[in-house]
């Protein structure tokens, strides 16, 4: 009886002292801090982006709600390289991505939606895993790290920096070592994510590579111009060999006409779709048919004024349509 | 399905060279990765004990002994799908070699036969993760996960048939074994998380003094349950656990032949691992009845009462410059039977040291009592029909040991 009550005791002790710990002891941040409570703007199993209220000390305001588009994000992130020593062999140094394709698809879309959302006193958040080169092979890293706009400029600060998806290496250890795969590697509830701080520096081990619009106060912060970043991206884009410009020309060229073609093809199919819905209702009166015709040349004449039938296919569909009259 | 496996099995040739990172090995054309995990260990054990009935002396022994720790060698493949509408399916199989053999035969522990230890798939998504299939059980698990002897030698360490030693086990909590089961684990709800798992019940083995196997009837699964809350804290990170088992059996033959015994086996156990600047202090205690001291499902031997039993440890820990830890851990088992009450005590003290992320040396001394005592005048018919006491019964055992991990 006696092991009964010291269970129940127990189990009642550490309720209570989970549910008022955070009243008790404020400072210690045990049960979770307001990081936790954000505005979760997009999610999936450990990643996450969020918006949080900005820390304590961070000094300014934030040029929040903000529109940033998607592409813009997406050219700027991209533009975000590490300087890497070129070998053993080898002198010159290399730049390669910093972020995974999968990070920066994900980061433009949510952090652009974030931006909109967001308050002046507010920063966002991220966590994404991504596959990055690896000894062997590709591997799973995370990326933490905070943004927000301030002075028109992208600020991103950065937390964990390819840190090994999971909980820390001892604890996978001990996981797979006691055969216990059942456990939570990813643990990261005692080990979490760090996201960048404005207050703390976190000593980001990586070099990252020199862009024209991108600064950097600190190891682990970035601050980035986007409008000229992004220009500068758009523009090496569009410096193009002229052959490879040509052959790009000549795609684009191809793609609109074939998209066209498309167009084309599924209007006409409607067309036959509607007709032989109309032909398959059995009953239908001379006015529904002639209404139907009607509303062909209609269509006709909307698809010549866009340019879309050259004159002589119009000349050519509308005798067709009067035919069936 | 389109399995053009872009493997390399260079990268699983040399994959010991690299730090556990659980790299990828190969993808498949549908997204899946697959890894390869593993590790091996082997002690140098030196092993002086003395056994005592009655307080008479019976034996001593000293010897030495090549042989693998508390672990086995494991061997572990994984597979991870792509995230598909959410959902995320992990596979895992893992066996467990022996790396040291008997030094009564020329030939491994079990001749051919293969320790399947993991066989199980997890699907994972925003309701959490369901889990079908083989692996440590939930009930006192985090016991042995935070035992400084997991990575170590403990009790047991005179293995003549080879094989692993005991750790804490039976020293400090039950084995949580590798059971079959489904379970569901509830996602992080702010550091707290629950697993319910619906188990094969397992069927023990115990009989009366001198008799043999009994039939055990299980008609309904067996619960294990675990309740954990975890979190950071600055510089360090405090864990909390409480867990649960419940199963019912029939058993025939029990207690000298006393018919059918209905057993109700149920455990609890807390505990609580708090690491704060270097420092790591893990406290377990465990209750329950029909547990046993070794298994985690026993039957009463010497009478048909319920066995009562008790488990704790207490461990704590220094790690210095993040790759060498001391610790130093004192335990104990304690189980009533029916007038035989029995203890195990173990003393621990390791050093435990990571010369890379990959390899691990150890050294640890540990003191093992166990004691046996007819508090309840039990007696039982010897073999030549006459009326006998269950002797009280000791032993005392030193062992140091040194030895070595790797992991890939």
């Amino acid at each position: 009886m006696t092991r009964y009550l010291l269970t129940f005791i127990l189990l009642l002790v550490s309720t209570v002292f989970q549910v008022q710990a955070r009243d008790w002891f404020p400072d210690l941040n045990i049960f979770g801090s307001s990081e936790d409570e954000g505005v979760v703007v997009w999610q999936a199993g450990q990643q996450y982006i969020k918006i949080v209220p900005k820390e304590s000390k961070a000094e300014g305001k934030n040029d929040h709600p903000k529109t940033i588009s998607v592409d813009k994000l997406r050219d700027v992130l991209g533009a975000i390289k590490l300087q890497e020593a070129g070998g053993i062999f080898s002198d010159e140094t290399k730049e390669s991505p910093f972020f995974a394709s999968s990070d920066i698809s994900t980061l433009a879309s949510g952090l652009s939606r974030a931006f909109e959302r967001a308050k002046p006193d507010e920063d966002i958040i991220f966590v994404v895993i991504g596959r990055h080169k690896g000894l062997l092979a590709k591997e799973r890293k995370v990326i933490g790290g905070r943004a927000f706009i301030q002075d028109g400029k992208l600020n991103l600060i950065f937390g964990d920096v390819y840190r090994p998806e999971g909980g820390s290496i001892d604890q996978k250890k001990r996981n797979m070592a006691a055969g216990c795969g059942g456990c939570d590697d990813n643990d990261v509830r005692t080990n979490p994510y760090v996201v960048g701080s404005r207050n703390k520096e976190h000593t980001v081990k990586f070099v990252f590579a020199d862009f024209d619009g991108l600064e950097r106060p600190r190891s682990d912060w970035l601050v980035l111009d986007v409008d000229r970043m992004a220009s500068i991206v758009e523009k090496e884009r569009n410096k193009l060999p002229p052959a490879l410009a040509r052959e790009q020309a000549r795609a684009r060229k191809e793609a609109a006409e074939l998209n066209l073609e498309r167009r084309r093809l599924r209007e006409e199919m409607a067309r036959m779709r509607k007709e032989m819905k109309e032909m398959s209702g059995g009953n239908n009166s001379k006015n529904a048919g002639t209404k139907s015709v009607e509303e062909r040349l209609s269509t006709l004449d909307q698809l010549k004024k866009k340019g879309l039938v050259s004159e002589k296919e119009y000349q050519r569909k509308r005798q067709e349509i009067l035919n069936d009259l | 399905m389109n399995n053009k496996i872009r493997a390399t099995t260079l990268a699983a040739m040399i994959a010991t060279s690299f730090p556990v990172t659980s790299a990828v090995i190969a993808t498949n054309a549908d997204g899946w990765e697959i890894s390869f995990g593993g590790t091996v260990n082997l002690f140098y054990t030196t092993y002086d004990s003395e056994t005592r009935v009655n307080g008479v002396v019976t034996g001593t022994a000293d010897e030495v002994h090549l042989q693998e720790g508390l672990l086995p060698a494991f061997a572990t493949f994984k597979a991870k799908s792509p995230t598909v509408n959410g959902l995320t399916g992990t596979a895992q199989i893992s066996f467990a070699p022996d790396s040291s053999n008997s030094k009564l035969r020329r030939q491994d522990k079990g001749g051919t036969a293969i320790d399947m230890r993991e066989v199980f798939f997890n699907v994972e998504g925003s309701f959490g993760t369901f889990s079908v299939g083989r692996t440590l059980g939930i009930f006192s698990r985090q016991a042995i996960l935070k035992d400084q002897t997991l990575f170590g030698v403990g009790a047991g360490g005179n293995g003549d048939g080879a094989g692993t030693t005991l750790g804490r086990i039976a020293h400090g909590y039950v084995y949580p074994a590798f059971d079959t089961r489904f379970s569901y684990k509830t996602p992080d709800m702010n550091g707290f998380q629950l697993e319910v798992g619906a188990y094969d019940p397992l069927e023990g083995d115990e009989g009366p003094i001198g008799g043999s196997i009994n039939n055990w009837d299980t008609s309904i699964p067996r619960i294990e349950a675990e309740a954990t809350y975890g979190t950071s804290l600055s510089g360090g990170s405090l864990n909390l656990w409480l867990g649960g088992l419940w199963q019912e059996s029939d058993t025939v033959g029990l207690a000298n032949g006393n018919g059918i015994v209905d057993l109700t086996h149920w455990g609890i156990d807390v505990g609580a691992q708090a690491i704060f600047g270097g420092f790591e202090l893990v406290g377990h205690y465990s209750t329950g009845e029909n547990l046993g001291q070794l298994f985690k499902i026993a039957a009463p031997v010497y009478g048909t009462n319920d066995t009562e039993e008790d488990h704790w440890y207490a461990q704590v820990g220094y790690t210095f410059m993040g790759k060498t830890k001391v610790a130093a851990s004192y335990g104990e088992s304690q189980q009533k039977d029916n007038g035989i009450d029995s203890t195990n005590e173990l003393w621990t003290i390791g050093v435990y040291h990571d010369v890379t992320s990959w390899l691990k040396l150890v050294a640890e001394y540990n003191d093992v009592d166990s004691s046996s005592d007819n508090t309840g005048g039990v007696t039982f018919i010897n073999n030549v029909g006459n009326l006998e006491s269950v002797p009280n019964t000791a032993s005392e055992s030193q062992t140091f040991s040194i030895g070595a991990f790797i992991f890939w």
